[in-house]
C-alpha cells in the first residue's frame, strides 16, 4: 500500500452540511476499495492566493489514507467531475506502507489527540471563566 | 603608511578591502531538525519567496541544496493548490 495526501477545495458558500456529506462520500469511496483512512483534516474557509473559477474563498479539506493506486483513480476521477470541487492536489507521501503502521499511526494520533483535547476543555473552560470578566471591558471600549 | 616605506605585501595574505561585513549564511533546516518543510504550512513557506512571489535564491536564504530542493517543491505545492500565489501583481 501507499500513502496518500488528497487536498481539495470546496466552494465555500456551501452549507456544512453538504461540505460533511462531500467528505463523507469521499471517505466510503476510500473504504469501500480496502483504503485505510489515516485522518481527514478540515481546514476549512480560506482565502485563495488566487481566483479559481471565479472564486477567491474555498473550503479546504485534506484526506490522509493508505490505500492502493486505482483509489487515488477513482477518486480523482469523481472529484474532477464533482461541480462543487474548485481544484484538488495529490501528494504520494510514503511509497510503502503497512496495514500496521498505519494502525500505529492512527494510535498515535489518538493518542496525541486525548491531552489535547484536555487542554482544549481546560482552555475551553478558562474561556469561559475569562469570558465574563473580559465581556465588560470590551463593551465598555465599544461604547466609547 | 607612507609610499617611501611599502612593503610589497607577502602572496596569499588577503587584503583588508572587503568593507561590507559578511555574515556566514546556514541553512536553518540543518541547524534545527525540528523544522519541516510542508506545503500545508504556507505561511513559514513565505519566508523563501519574495514580495513578487519569486522563490528566493540558495545565495540569499543561505539554504543548502537539499533543503533548497525541498522548499521548491513544498512552494510549487502550494501554489497548485492556491496556498501561495504564483505571481503577485501590485498596484491594479
Amino acid at each position: 500500500m501507499r500513502r496518500y495526501d488528497v487536498v481539495f477545495i470546496a466552494l465555500s458558500n456551501l452549507p456544512d452540511s453538504e461540505i460533511s456529506e462531500i467528505v463523507e462520500r469521499y471517505q466510503t469511496m476510500v473504504t469501500e476499495r480496502k483504503g485505510l483512512i489515516i485522518k481527514i483534516e478540515k481546514w476549512g474557509k480560506r482565502k485563495l492566493a488566487y481566483d479559481i473559477k471565479k472564486q477567491n474563498m474555498g473550503f479546504y479539506v485534506l484526506f490522509d489514507f493508505a490505500g492502493d493506486s486505482h483509489i487515488v483513480d477513482e477518486v480523482e476521477r469523481n472529484l474532477k467531475i464533482d461541480d462543487k470541487i474548485l481544484k484538488f492536489l495529490t501528494v504520494k507521501t510514503a511509497e510503502e506502507i503497512t496495514a500496521e503502521e498505519v494502525e500505529v499511526i492512527i494510535e498515535a494520533a489518538a493518542k496525541a489527540k486525548e491531552p489535547a483535547e484536555g487542554a482544549e476543555k481546560t482552555a475551553a473552560d478558562m474561556a469561559v471563566a475569562a469570558e465574563t470578566p473580559e465581556a465588560s471591558p470590551e463593551t465598555k471600549e465599544e461604547e466609547k | 603608511m607612507t609610499p617611501g616605506n611599502y612593503q610589497p605585501r607577502p602572496q596569499g595574505a588577503s587584503r583588508p578591502q572587503k568593507k561590507f561585513f559578511h555574515r556566514r549564511k546556514f541553512c536553518r533546516f540543518c541547524s534545527d531538525s525540528n523544522l519541516k518543510i510542508e506545503y500545508k504550512d504556507p505561511q513559514s513557506l513565505r519566508d523563501f519567496l519574495t514580495e513578487r512571489g519569486k522563490i528566493m535564491p540558495r545565495r540569499i536564504t543561505g539554504s543548502c541544496s537539499k533543503h533548497q530542493r525541498e522548499i521548491t517543491l513544498a512552494i510549487k505545492r502550494a501554489r497548485s493548490i492556491a496556498l501561495l500565489p504564483f505571481v503577485v501583481a501590485d498596484g491594479k
